[in-house]
């Protein structure tokens, strides 16, 4: 049985260190558009703007950069989160239990799908349970290039998945935005649907509402996911990590959030491929070349990050202008949109107007979940998932609260 | 010396991050395209640089070089 997909390429290069890494997401010879047949037709890929190049892509990001402007962030921070935290967290325990990757993944549907135009009702478990399965079938497509198992397998599960995503969830919500639009992408994705220059039709607003959607999901609870289990870990490598500070200190929270994407990417390894003959710092690269930027080893090189670049340290000094964060939402023009919803804002240096910045949705969910006291739930282990190379994903991490609070 | 603010309209998608660290030196033209203000280059070199670094395309340029 074939396994992953095999992208026709001259040569591979791998890149490594941070400054190698950084311009070659810059490089604009180096894209996105892998082997179509292979990961972008019969996936979720196909005709989206993650995968589109040049001025198409240009296009489809200036419209929908639009939707990431800081007036709506606060709202989503301020406002609307903090709504969805009070309603549903304690919902998603049971018995002081709970499966982080479960209870991540429905926290944060929902404001995603707020943000994508997809209407479900927040106060009924088994729409938000359906919608996040669909999520979860979209992450495999999503991750094609780096699936350990059957590729047409996968390309078969994401078929069917945006079938039924399109009756149960799209269409009735596009029927009531074709009526009224409502600020939300596939608002916007309909009100531009003529426009020539924005490769738009009906199965691309398919597909690119349900990547919005699952990249505003998916990720989020890896991310929360990583943050508990290395702020649980004993041993060495760990500095000054306290989970009390996480709910005593929301910038705190966010400067835990920054270090375990430092630590552990959602996308470890990043693939670009040479659209013509260019060069990366010392590295030759001819056209038609799979380029492997390792995110990965970029974070942790010392030569950025110091001799500690291994160590969860949440409070370590990095150079100026270079992100706490690495290079784990990407650099160039296909940074992730998202970046500032599920981030925050930069950490602000000490005389910043504190009203003014945002600690990132992910902060909240950490310093939420930290409230209840979580630690690893001895009679059921953390699971990896195993279904793709990118290995700081989980599939279950369930865990016991010893905070009265969720009572 | 004085400090020379430009922003290349053909990388700009438009993410808006240099409006958001230096509201003062840039705003969001009729197409949502970045461009200095007026008084940009009065603003402190270090907010500018700042701007620079965060655009994800490198679009904004302070004192004649990318940063």
């Amino acid at each position: 049985m074939a396994s992953g997909i095999a992208l026709p390429v001259s040569t591979e290069v791998v890149l490594g260190r941070y400054a190698d890494c950084q311009a070659a997401l810059l490089n604009r010879d180096l894209s996105r558009t892998f082997d179509r047949r292979g990961y972008a037709e019969g996936n979720v890929r196909a005709g989206i703007v993650s995968t589109s190049h040049g001025l198409l892509h240009r296009a489809r990001r200036r419209m929908e950069n639009t939707l990431f402007r800081s007036e709506r962030l606060e709202h989503y921070e301020r406002e609307l989160f903090p709504a969805v935290l009070d309603r549903l967290l304690g919902r998603l325990i049971s018995d002081g239990r709970a499966d982080l990757f479960v209870l991540g993944e429905l926290l944060s549907v929902v404001l995603s799908a707020q943000r994508v135009g997809v209407d479900v009702d927040p106060d009924d478990l088994d729409q938000l349970r359906r919608l996040v399965g669909y999520v979860d079938r979209f992450s495999q497509g999503s991750a094609l290039v780096d699936t350990v198992g059957d590729a047409e397998a996968v390309r078969a599960v994401v078929r069917e998945a945006l079938d039924g995503f399109e009756a149960d969830f799209l269409a009735p919500s596009r029927w009531r935005r074709e009526r009224e639009a409502r600020g939300d992408l596939l608002s916007l994705l309909l009100a531009h649907r003529h426009d020539p220059s924005l490769g738009l039709d009906d199965g691309v607003i398919v597909r690119e509402t349900a990547t919005y959607l699952q990249g505003g999901t998916h990720t989020s609870s890896q991310t929360l996911i990583n943050a508990v289990d290395l702020l649980l870990s004993t041993g060495p490598g760990r500095v000054g990590c306290d989970l009390g500070r996480v709910v005593a200190d929301v910038g705190y929270a966010q400067r835990c959030v920054h270090e375990t994407l430092r630590l552990r990417p959602t996308t470890p390894r990043i693939k670009r491929r040479a659209e013509a003959a260019t060069r990366v710092g010392a590295h030759e690269i001819p056209e038609a070349a799979l380029v492997v930027v390792d995110v990965a080893a970029a974070n942790r090189d010392p030569l950025v990050f110091g001799a500690s670049a291994d160590a969860f340290d949440p409070l370590r000094a990095v150079p100026p202008r270079v992100h706490r964060w690495g290079l784990s939402f990407g650099a160039g023009a296909h940074q992730c949109p998202g970046r500032n919803v599920a981030g925050g804002f930069p950490p602000p240096d000490t005389d910043a107007p504190p009203g003014a910045h945002l600690h990132g949705l992910v902060a909240l969910m950490l310093q939420a979940v930290a409230r209840l006291r979580p630690r690893r739930d001895p009679a059921r282990a953390p699971e990896r998932d195993t279904r793709t190379e990118r290995f700081t994903r989980w599939s279950s991490y369930p865990v016991v609260f010893e905070g009265a609070a969720w009572r | 010396m004085a400090v020379r603010v430009a922003v290349d309209k053909d990388l700009c998608i438009s993410s808006a991050e240099c409006v958001r660290v230096a509201p003062e030196a840039f705003a969001l033209d009729d197409d949502g395209l970045s461009e200095p203000t007026a008084v940009a280059a009065a603003a402190p070199l270090e907010q500018l640089l700042d701007a620079a670094a965060q655009c994800p395309v490198l679009a904004v340029r302070v004192g004649g070089a990318q940063s």
